[in-house]
């Protein structure tokens, strides 16, 4: 087991590493640069004394050193675009939104879902299976800022009773976490629903049955367990994948979150800052991906003993 | 002697009768069917949208700006007093560009390297697993604002941005498919028979994997499409004055909460879109589902 | 005395979106306690349906049993609640399935997966039912029985598998057991064991079995008597010594030429069927095997046959016995069945 933990966790390292070095590198040689788009252009020697300041006129590799020697230290040095700030500072002050956000509509969509997932699994091809399955997929093809113009317009600019956007207290979350945890529902209906029959179809569970349990006993003791590891390995970095992806719906709200940062940053092509964010980013994917593959290892001793043996 | 017969008739008859049963199958989901026949109707659409749009789509008129649908202007006018429904027609084009451009460069890079490290094994398919790894664990809309900040915002830019991640999922599918291919018995009888790697994965592996790649390609579509609606809305995907319905909605801006068209046929268009061609991947897989257990 | 079980035109059916498979189409046998019968068929000619509707262990949509009996010591299993079934299933009557790996629950111990049959049929505590489980482990040939019962399926071999599932299905002394291909997923070797395993049990126990297989040379070990199954029908049962000598219908006479029998070169001589098995979408009007019988006559195409009397406990479903048998008289080798070289 701790041989399992300790090469996910070098994996996943050295992935941070190569996606840091590929950004990083990428950021630095592509033409344009950072001031590309100032509008009044600067003097040559002031762009000089600019670079020397942010480091940029040494060799790339070195660059990347020195940068990568302050990132572990959790300093990404200071954005283009606010220099009163730290990148880290801004991160964490941005990070509560999307957080919070991505958080409570991932809570949103994974109870509707899972709930309608398992009504219809229940119910397998009945009329009621079919509806689901129908509407998940008719749910599915809405996109996040597409609802989220809908839902301003009826219960902001129609029935006034909700914020339309920004922030200002928790009512300002309601109709962003809707917009934005609704069209999840339908995938996680439908792997819920899929991860569900798949179990109950299985041999052991007909072979539960044939022992002599009851309906109850059958869903509780095999049926629930069985079909909650390909649960959990889907839905747990839906949490980071939603904190992360909420770009879209900030910018339809204008929730000052790190979404909307990302992409200010991007098209001001801040390169300390969108560094920075991607970078966090990536590790708040990967502490979830390893999060996952451990808890897979604990509810399916098929992982832990393979991986203890080898 | 009669066994001989029976035996040479009878892939012939099997493969029509797939064909027909696999038509039978994908026949059977309406939406399915919704889908190949909106693919049909938007692709007639996108084509000839120069022809059957009732207006230039950057044709100006600050006179009739924001106008609700009229007569002349069937789905209203936007902010710049230009056709609603001709740049809905012509905002067709980006989206089944986008949509079938990224699936395809998708798969030219990620069917040879899946094929690859799916058969040969060893370094190169450890190699491959982790680019594969890297990328899947980032989320498109990362990897794609940056390469479309990097590489400036346009709709060729925005293909090879959404490529560069969409390539992943058709190496990751091609290569557990010729992962097993590799184990079918007259994959293994060819090798035993000394015919070189290349014609053994171009005459009997790409065929056996073939209707998947279709599938795969089909449910690569839809997440193409949103993508383009989303970064044109966030306004880093098609550059104006060339329409594109994400773009439309984003332009809608400050207008749409009091005039509700601007918004709401350029939604329709998406939604309707996405919800088609997943109807189609579906209905193909349904279709396709059956022939590779045969 | 009545038998222990007896099934009474049984019809199950299967709803599928390409049609309606009629998988049983109304079987008539009976068992007495104690006996072993064997089911024998090609793949898809209902052979294990039939079994599992009995406990109603088909997946029901889409099966359903369109009409019949089965009595099982005097109970109508049909009748009877799909809630209720939970008292004849595991105790009363109790199954293993042919593929072990599929059939154990990959993420629960197989003591527990033991122990948990024992508790729920039997009602002992868990520690009772732990502390026999072990036995029963022991007792199948598993080795150091009280240190694997913490094992996963996934950590034993197909054949100890295959012992799991025995001790499962032995551990509340059932009076039937239904044994569904129970060695086809296994080596040669192993199969050999896993059937004088049974046997031996069957003796101890005195439970009645029923093998469905089609390997004949383990209904020939086996069995007293045998119902060959092709397409839903039982067309042809009889005690196993009579089948074996004496086979009446086409099929069951072609089933026993394709047994592989080393011949006097010492190669092998693979005799075969011809044509492939039914389409189950679409049920014959007339016999079923008329499209591969060398036998058939026109009335084979419009009318099915019953089973006929044809000799002591022994039915064929066929319109020709007699003149199978003088054709069989005439040149036995090839009689009912086209021959080559394999």
């Amino acid at each position: 087991m701790l041989n399992y933990v300790l090469r996910r966790f070098l994996g996943i390292l050295i992935m941070l590493l190569l996606l840091s070095f590929v950004t990083f590198v990428l950021s630095r040689t592509v033409p344009g640069g950072p001031f590309g788009k100032v509008e009044v252009p600067m003097g040559k020697k002031q762009l000089e004394l600019f670079k020397a300041k942010y480091g940029l006129d040494k060799p790339i590799l070195e660059q990347y050193v020195t940068w990568l020697g302050q990132a572990v230290r959790l300093d990404f040095g200071v954005p283009f675009t606010a220099p009163e700030m730290t990148v880290t500072g801004l991160i964490f002050k941005l990070l509560p939104y999307s957080a919070l956000l991505g958080f409570l509509a991932c809570v949103f969509s994974l109870t509707v879902g899972i709930i309608l997932g398992m009504i219809a699994a229940a119910h397998q091809n009945s009329w009621l299976d079919n509806a689901i399955v129908t509407y998940s997929i008719v749910v599915g093809s809405i996109p996040a800022f597409v609802l989220g113009f809908v839902v301003v317009y009826v219960f902001a600019a129609k029935l006034a009773i909700l914020p339309a956007g920004g922030w200002g207290g928790p009512k300002y979350l309601v109709l962003p976490v809707f917009a934005y945890g609704f069209p999840a529902i339908g995938g996680v209906a439908r792997w819920t629903r899929q991860c569900m029959v798949d179990t109950i179809s299985s041999d052991y569970v007909r072979t539960a049955y044939a022992k002599g349990l009851v309906r109850s006993q059958v869903m509780s003791k095999h049926v629930l367990r069985n079909a909650l590891i390909p649960m959990v390995t889907s839905f747990l970095p839906m949490f980071p994948g939603m904190m992360t992806g909420s770009m879209f719906i900030e910018m339809v709200f204008g929730l000052p979150g790190l979404g909307k940062q990302f992409v200010l940053s991007s098209t001001n092509r801040d390169y300390p800052m969108v560094l920075g964010i991607t970078v966090f980013w990536a590790l708040l994917l990967s502490v979830t991906y390893f999060i996952t593959d451990i808890l897979y290892g604990v509810i399916d001793p098929r992982v832990r003993i393979t991986q203890k043996s080898s | 002697m009669t066994r001989a017969k029976s035996q040479r008739n009878a892939p012939e008859t099997r493969y029509a009768s797939n064909w027909v049963a696999a038509w039978r199958r994908f026949r059977r989901s309406g939406l399915a069917m919704f889908g190949l026949v909106y693919f049909i109707i938007i692709l007639f659409v996108a084509v000839m949208a120069p022809v059957i749009s009732p207006y230039p789509y950057d044709r100006v008129d600050y006179g009739i700006t924001l106008q609700l649908p009229t007569w002349q202007h069937l789905l209203g006018t936007d902010y710049l007093g230009r056709d609603m429904l001709t740049r809905l027609m012509w905002g067709a084009r980006p989206m089944l560009l986008v949509g079938i451009l990224t699936g395809a460069v998708g798969m030219v890079i990620g069917v040879p390297l899946g094929i690859l490290a799916g058969y040969l094994g060893g370094a190169f398919d450890w190699f491959i697993q982790r680019l594969v790894d890297l990328f899947s664990a980032l989320p498109w809309y990362l990897l794609v604002l940056y390469l479309v900040m990097v590489l400036s915002p346009s709709v060729w830019n925005l293909i090879l941005a959404l490529s560069v991640s969409s390539w992943v999922g058709s190496c990751r599918l091609v290569r557990g498919l010729t992962f097993s291919a590799r184990e079918y018995d007259f994959v293994e009888a060819a090798r035993a028979l000394g015919i070189p790697t290349r014609q053994i994965l171009a005459r009997h592996v790409l065929p056996q994997i073939a209707p998947l790649l279709l599938w795969g390609f089909a449910t690569s579509i839809p997440g193409s499409v949103f993508a383009e609606a989303g970064l044109s809305f966030l306004g880093i995907g098609i550059r104006p004055p060339i329409p594109s319905w994400g773009q439309m909605l984003g332009q809608a801006g400050q207008y749409w909460m009091y005039y509700w068209h601007v918004f709401l046929f350029p939604s329709l268009c998406i939604v309707i879109s996405v919800l088609a061609f997943q109807g189609l991947a579906d209905g193909l897989r349904q279709a396709i589902d059956v022939n590779v257990n045969v | 005395m009545s038998p222990l079980l007896q099934v009474r035109n049984l019809e199950v059916a299967f709803f599928t979106k390409d049609g309606v498979v009629r998988a049983v189409n109304g079987i008539s046998y009976s068992l007495e306690e104690g006996d072993t019968l064997g089911i024998v068929g090609e793949s898809g000619c209902g052979k294990s349906v039939s079994c599992m509707a009995m406990l109603r262990l088909i997946p029901e949509p889409p099966g359903r049993i369109m009409g019949g009996q089965v009595l099982f010591d005097g109970i109508d299993l049909v009748r009877m609640k799909r809630d209720d079934l939970h008292t004849i299933r595991g105790g009363k009557i109790a199954v293993i399935f042919q593929d072990p790996m599929a059939s154990l629950n990959p993420v629960m111990n197989i003591g527990e997966q033991v122990a948990e049959a024992i508790t729920v049929n039997l009602g002992y505590s868990h520690r009772q039912a732990l502390h026999r489980t072990v036995e029963l482990l022991t007792r199948v040939g598993i080795p150091q029985a009280e240190d694997r019962v913490k094992d996963y399926p996934h950590q034993f071999s197909g054949g100890m598998r295959q012992r799991v599932m025995i001790a499962m299905a032995i551990s509340c002394q059932p009076k039937l057991l239904i044994a569904d291909e129970p060695t086809t997923s296994l080596d040669v070797t192993v199969q050999a064991q896993i059937v004088d395993l049974v046997q031996s049990l069957q003796r101890e126990l005195g439970m009645a079995v029923i093998w469905i297989t089609h390997d004949l040379g383990v209904i020939a070990r086996l069995a007293r008597h045998v119902n060959v199954m092709y397409a839903g029908f039982i067309i042809e049962t009889g005690p196993a010594k009579d089948i074996f000598k004496h086979p009446h219908h086409p099929y069951t006479i072609g089933l026993l030429g394709s047994v592989p029998k080393p011949d006097v070169l010492g190669t092998q001589t693979l005799v075969y069927i011809d044509g492939a098995p039914p389409d189950m979408l679409q049920l014959a009007e007339g016999c079923s095997f008329y499209p591969r019988c060398p036998y058939h006559t026109e009335q084979c195409l419009k009318e099915r046959p019953d089973l006929v009397s044809v000799g002591d406990n022994h039915g064929a479903a066929c319109w020709n016995v007699a003149a199978v048998q003088a054709r069989l008289a005439a040149g036995p080798a090839t009689a009912g069945a086209a021959s080559g070289r394999a």
